[in-house]
């Protein structure tokens, strides 16, 4: 069975061009425009991996984590943050309240797909135990 | 008789000719705001319904340009030279039958440029010029409009190496604050020898803001030769002196120290900021 990915990216042109990129690598990927409808399906669906943007309409990638990490079905799901915000304090602040890796953009798209396919092995700390 | 009826104005004349001359102006005044309230409204209509039609074309060409990206970027491998000229070619052979197609394509590479490092971006910059882009937006550099010249230079900024010095130079002293603080943040990211020397033909002062933005791409810029900005601080323009002090303070160019013991002895406002 395909393991399942969630992209949580306000920027169409990236959703859609993640979404194709990482299809390739045989995962089945969905997709979330905003705070809201990733809200929906975070608490609807379970998920391998999540990969969230963290500046996002309606609510924010910070507040997303937290929600992830509060009490859902995804409590453990590992998330990778790609966000254009990189500096320091932003890292530090995503890494504790529960992301697992964080991303910089610009990035390089096979940085990402090794970081998911480690995290999809169970190569991550985990923020549940 | 005949002739006479069949004239408009003859029979507005007949019609209202009884009525006080205040309430003919008062009919007038009526009759011409509704005219101009029709038009007004026409208009709007008229130009929304372009919009409409315009944007929807867009989006055709910015989903196509988006599809026709993804496909080639979405390769694992590198694209030989022949897969990238075929693909080159059909994109070539498209953008002169659909208009706005280069400038959407523009916008989609720059975009993933800026999103991506690594493979993506050696792709993207070698489309960019097997497709010719940087001529197209180099064009932009000849418009009038000043928000073409600037959307023209931040493209060649982005995405070419190299840029022809005639065609910048020019904008470095333009009128239009925003065009030219554009103009010298190009130049300084494509003249990597010698980025500083167009500071000489500076006549405008910079603003704080100004000094910012050129602070910003200054040390921002990869692989920028930086120079002893202390040779600099005896030019007579002193919100110059002032950036070249932020610089000498940002790359800790301990070497200036004489210079900026020399400025201490100026007795203008210019020592003060300076010290602030």
């Amino acid at each position: 069975m395909r393991q399942k990915i969630l992209i949580i990216e306000d920027e169409f042109l990236m959703l859609s061009f993640l979404q194709q990129r990482l299809q390739k690598e045989d995962l089945a990927v969905s997709i979330a425009s905003d705070g809201d409808q990733a809200m929906e399906l975070i608490n609807t669906n379970k998920y391998d991996c999540i990969l969230v943007d963290l500046m996002l309409p309606f609510i924010s990638g910070f507040e997303l984590i937290s929600h992830i990490r509060a009490n859902t079905i995804n409590q453990a799901t590992p998330i990778i943050v790609l966000s254009a915000l990189g500096n320091e304090k932003t890292i530090v602040e995503a890494i504790s309240i529960g992301a697992n890796d964080f991303l910089k953009k610009p990035f390089a798209l096979n940085v990402l797909v090794i970081k998911l396919k480690l995290l999809l092995k169970g190569h991550f700390i985990s923020h549940t135990a | 008789m005949l002739a006479q009826d069949q004239n408009v104005l003859f029979l507005f004349d007949r019609s209202f000719d009884h009525f006080p001359l205040f309430i003919q102006i008062a009919i007038m005044i009526i009759l011409l705001s509704v005219f101009l309230f029709l038009t007004g409204i026409s208009y709007l209509f008229l130009n929304r319904t372009i919009s409409k039609h315009v944007e929807l074309r867009l989006k055709s060409i910015r989903d196509l340009v988006a599809g026709q990206l993804m496909v080639d970027l979405l390769n694992d491998k590198e694209l030989s030279t022949h897969e990238l000229n075929s693909w080159a070619s059909k994109i070539i052979s498209l953008s002169r039958k659909k208009r706005g197609y280069n400038q959407i394509l523009i916008d989609q590479i720059i975009f993933y440029h800026h999103n991506f490092t690594g493979h993506t971006t050696i792709m993207l910059k070698s489309l960019f010029n097997k497709l010719k882009l940087a001529a197209y937006a180099e064009r932009k550099l000849k418009k009038n409009n000043w928000v073409l010249k600037a959307k023209g230079l931040r493209e060649i900024q982005e995405m070419t190496p190299i840029t022809k010095e005639d065609m910048l130079k020019p904008l470095i002293n333009h009128k239009n604050d925003d065009l030219r603080i554009e103009a010298q943040a190009t130049y300084i990211r494509l003249n990597q020898t010698n980025p500083f020397d167009f500071f000489e033909h500076i006549n405008e002062e910079l603003s704080v803001w100004h000094q910012i933005l050129l602070f910003e791409t200054v040390t921002n810029t990869p692989n920028l030769a930086i120079p002893r900005f202390s040779q600099f601080l005896g030019v007579k323009n002193p919100s110059l002196v002032s950036f070249y002090l932020k610089l000498i303070a940002h790359y800790h160019q301990l070497d200036a120290v004489m210079a900026l013991i020399n400025l201490l002895n100026l007795s203008s406002a210019l020592r003060f900021s300076n010290l602030a």
